[in-house]
């Protein structure tokens, strides 16, 4: 006598969600037409027309040729997650610095009356990171140095002596609040292509100046200002604004702003939570959606109306993300972070941290460039805790389908907040809304006017749908 | 800039219920403005717009590239990208 067979078991492919078959999670963008079907693991999504979403779901279509492409997409994102070398070094050639910021990730009292450099130090310290490089990178690589802070220009003439000695080998950058940037400075550093970082958290003084001052509680606004009008078609130019709750409602009128100076990228950061002065001026998350995409809609209007983009930075990192992972530049918004794997920090006192957010919280310090190797600095714990770091190895971001276009930032932050790196983002809602923008901006068609002129360049499709 | 009366709206409902157990999507849904579509405001419910989606495609994009050695942190990756702007 024949076994009955379930009407349930048949030949009718792989199910989803069950057994070996693929996962995807359904997540609700905000769309009128769309939902993101989303494989979290490789970073796949498609954008499903509503009303055909369960059919994607319990069809035989998307399983299969998600899985005829599951290996490449997930080497693919791997190779971004664990699979690259540091290339990159903040560097702080002293601790000090001339002003006062409310969020700054350096302890103040190190800021106020800390140490600098020696310059022979500095051009010791250079001297190791190239031989480290040069070890360690394919040959021709040229790695970037940033000379960060504090403030580096107070130790201008060894900085100044540092990339005339190395500018052939580091692409050097320095990130200065301009109030140093005299017409020499100036000069010598665009001479050099030197990338310029300024920091401006306001259109206006009575805003900017509510978290960026002198000790003596000065502004330094109009300096900055003069600083960005005559370096803005300098194409080494790079503009930031720490997003607080100080600010965060002028965030529309700042990217006005921006695009009427010419900016034609600036990068609009939500302050980190390391210090407790950061903590205190972190803003509402839902102030913070709102008014941050406020100003991205802004953005995208004033592109329209004038045909001159403003990119902002961060955001677009996002979107690149979501549509070419190998490709994107920060790596704040990937589980692990770059820091300690595709950069590190190193303090004035010879320091080595994974990141410039961990120079003050010294239990993070892997030992001292000067005494220590740096391949051995690389793998202490206080590093590997960091490396390691993946949002899929803690709740809720295990389960969550944006974990990796968000990656669970800051772990410096997270650390300091919460006294362990396994938990979520101090912004996670924030960072969860900012993907369902990101996914609307795809679904209206409008990814080339969020991202650069010729961001496709060099990249190859792998077509699934 | 700041709209008080329909900032405290958002507040007070987010507080009230976490809108559409979206409660990280409603700021941004308040506005109706703005490129990016959005769900409205409807009697109390955020309510999608009749979906046309039988005249809509699936959109699928992934790109694939070998990192170049210009992932950074936070505040210089511009350096490598800013003249893509230009």
């Amino acid at each position: 006598m024949a076994q009955e067979v379930s009407p349930l078991w048949g030949p009718a492919g792989v199910p989803v969600n069950a057994g070996a078959g693929p996962h995807f999670d359904v997540l609700e963008i905000g769309h009128e037409d769309f939902v993101a079907l989303i494989n979290a693991d490789t970073a796949f999504w498609v954008l499903a027309p509503r009303d055909q979403a369960l059919e994607y779901l319990l069809g035989t279509e998307l399983p299969q040729v998600f899985l005829e492409k599951e290996t490449s997409l997930a080497k693919d994102l791997n190779n971004v997650r664990f699979g690259l070398l540091p290339s990159a070094v903040y560097f702080n050639p002293t601790e000090r610095c001339n002003m006062n910021c409310g969020y700054c990730y350096l302890p103040q009292e190190a800021r106020r009356s800390g140490e600098h450099m020696d310059p022979a130090r500095l051009m010791e310290s250079l001297k190791l990171l190239k031989d480290f490089f040069v070890s360690t990178l394919p040959e021709g690589a040229r790695p970037q140095l940033v000379f960060h802070g504090s403030e580096p220009l107070l130790a201008k003439d060894a900085v100044f002596a540092g990339i005339e000695a190395y500018g052939d080998y580091f692409r050097f950058g320095v990130q200065t609040n301009a109030t140093l940037l005299d017409k020499e400075a100036k000069d010598f550093l665009v001479a050099h292509n030197v990338g310029i970082g300024l920091s401006l958290d306001g259109p206006r003084p009575e805003v900017a100046d509510r978290t960026r001052h002198t000790w003596g509680g000065a502004s330094v606004f109009a300096e900055t200002v003069k600083v960005l009008e005559e370096l803005v078609d300098y194409p080494g130019l790079n503009v930031i604004t720490t997003v607080t709750r100080e600010n965060v409602r002028d965030l529309p009128e700042l990217v006005e702003f921006f695009h009427a100076k010419g900016v034609g990228n600036a990068l609009l950061n939500p302050v980190r939570g390391t210090q407790l002065g950061g903590r205190n001026l972190m803003p509402d998350q839902a102030e913070l959606a709102h008014y941050f995409f406020k100003a991205l809609d802004r953005a995208y209007e004033l592109g329209q109306e004038t045909g001159k983009k403003l990119v902002i930075g961060n955001f677009a990192n996002l979107l690149l993300g979501l549509v070419a992972p190998g490709a994107r530049r920060l790596m704040c918004d990937i589980s692990p972070c770059g820091g300690g794997r595709c950069f590190f920090a190193v303090g004035a006192k010879g320091e080595v941290a994974p990141c410039s957010e961990f120079l003050g919280l010294p239990e993070f310090h892997g030992g001292n460039l000067w005494e220590t190797p740096l391949p051995e600095l690389l793998k202490t714990k206080p590093f590997m805790d960091v490396t390691t770091r993946v949002a899929e190895g803690f709740a809720p971001c295990n389960r969550c389908a944006v974990r990796h276009f968000c990656g669970a930032p800051c772990p410096a932050e997270v650390y300091a907040i919460n006294g362990k790196l396994s938990a979520p983002a101090p912004l996670c809602d924030f960072y969860t809304a900012q993907a369902q923008y990101a996914f609307r901006v795809i679904a209206q068609g409008r990814l080339d006017d969020y991202l650069w002129d010729g961001w496709r360049d060099g990249l190859e499709e792998i077509v699934v749908m | 800039m700041r709209k008080a009366d329909t900032w405290d709206r958002i507040q007070n409902r987010a507080q009230a219920g976490r809108l559409c157990h979206q409660p990280a999507f409603t700021p941004a849904a308040v506005e109706q403005s703005g490129p990016a579509g959005k769900p409205h405001e409807e009697g109390g419910q955020y309510i999608m717009a009749k979906s046309e989606s039988s005249k809509v495609k699936p959109i699928s994009i992934r790109y694939t590239c070998a990192p170049n050695g210009d992932q950074v942190g936070l505040s210089h990756y511009l350096m490598a990208d800013a003249k893509k702007a230009k």
